[in-house]
């Protein structure tokens, strides 16, 4: 888990949830377990109500066309990381 | 190309959330008068006591259980603090009112707020925002697109995501900061 390791653990795993349950094919079991995820601890459902909050502006964001795309070079691109 | 492709994808449970997160919230702010600094923790108690109780049924018909566990759960912290207002029922008619001006405005203060965080994000994460909520691509037409694994997509999501929930966190105070000024 390093790869996150700037943010808390719950925060994680409340975004794991939110990209797993985004997914085509969300089965019972998998409900099951996000509620048992969820029952697990105040926070991860305090998580989970901040990042639903997060969600809705992303969703109800009017402005999408004005963030400028990406450039991408032609061929496969190394990375772009934080330069500063 | 698929559009609001995110926002479709959302099952139920999360939807949930994300639904009934905002009128509870100003339920209890409104008509209760939940101290804005207070109004997470009472709503997080509201959703923990719901998940206690049969989900399905809950996720079916969350109106009657949300405001009736919200109306326990606030009472119970008005017993705590000072307000002790009891409100009848007639909360239920106003709920959907979202359009007032105030809200308006608080909404044009969050999208600026959204425009600044997503301007700090490394550009590949706000790329694939970009192209998940803008643009309805799906995780595997943004690794394509991007020359990158589906893995590093869903990596710099929950990054982006764990990022602004941290930037965007004091949408509360904004909120309070515009209703209380008008």
């Amino acid at each position: 888990m390093d790869q996150y390791d700037r943010h808390p653990q719950a925060a994680v795993e409340a975004a794991e949830w939110v990209l797993r349950l985004q997914h085509q094919k969300v089965t019972h079991s998998d409900r099951a377990e996000y509620l048992q995820w969820l029952r697990k601890s105040p926070l991860h459902v305090a998580e989970m109500l901040r990042l639903s909050g997060v969600y809705r502006k992303l969703a109800d964001f009017p402005s999408w066309k004005e963030i400028a795309p990406l450039e991408l070079p032609l061929e496969a691109a190394p990375v772009p990381v934080h330069a500063s | 190309m698929r559009t609001r492709v995110a926002e479709e994808r959302l099952t139920e449970w999360f939807h949930w959330f994300r639904r009934w997160r905002a009128p509870l919230r100003k339920y209890l702010n409104t008509r209760w008068s939940v101290d804005a600094s207070d109004l997470d923790d009472v709503a997080q108690e509201v959703f923990l006591r719901l998940l206690r109780y049969n989900n399905m049924e809950v996720i079916e018909h969350p109106q009657a259980y949300l405001f009736k566990m919200a109306a326990n759960v606030a009472g119970e912290w008005a017993m705590r603090c000072r307000h002790r207002y009891l409100y009848d029922a007639s909360w239920l008619d106003d709920l959907p009112a979202d359009s007032d001006p105030e809200h308006e405005v608080a909404q044009e203060a969050a999208h600026q707020q959204l425009r600044r965080a997503l301007a700090d994000l490394p550009p590949r994460q706000r790329e694939i925002l970009r192209l998940l909520y803008g643009e309805g691509f799906t995780r595997a037409q943004i690794a394509e697109r991007l020359n990158i694994s589906e893995r590093i997509v869903k990596r710099d999501l929950i990054n982006a995501y764990c990022t602004l929930r941290t930037v965007l966190g004091d949408e509360i105070a904004l909120q309070t900061v515009v209703r209380s000024g008008g």
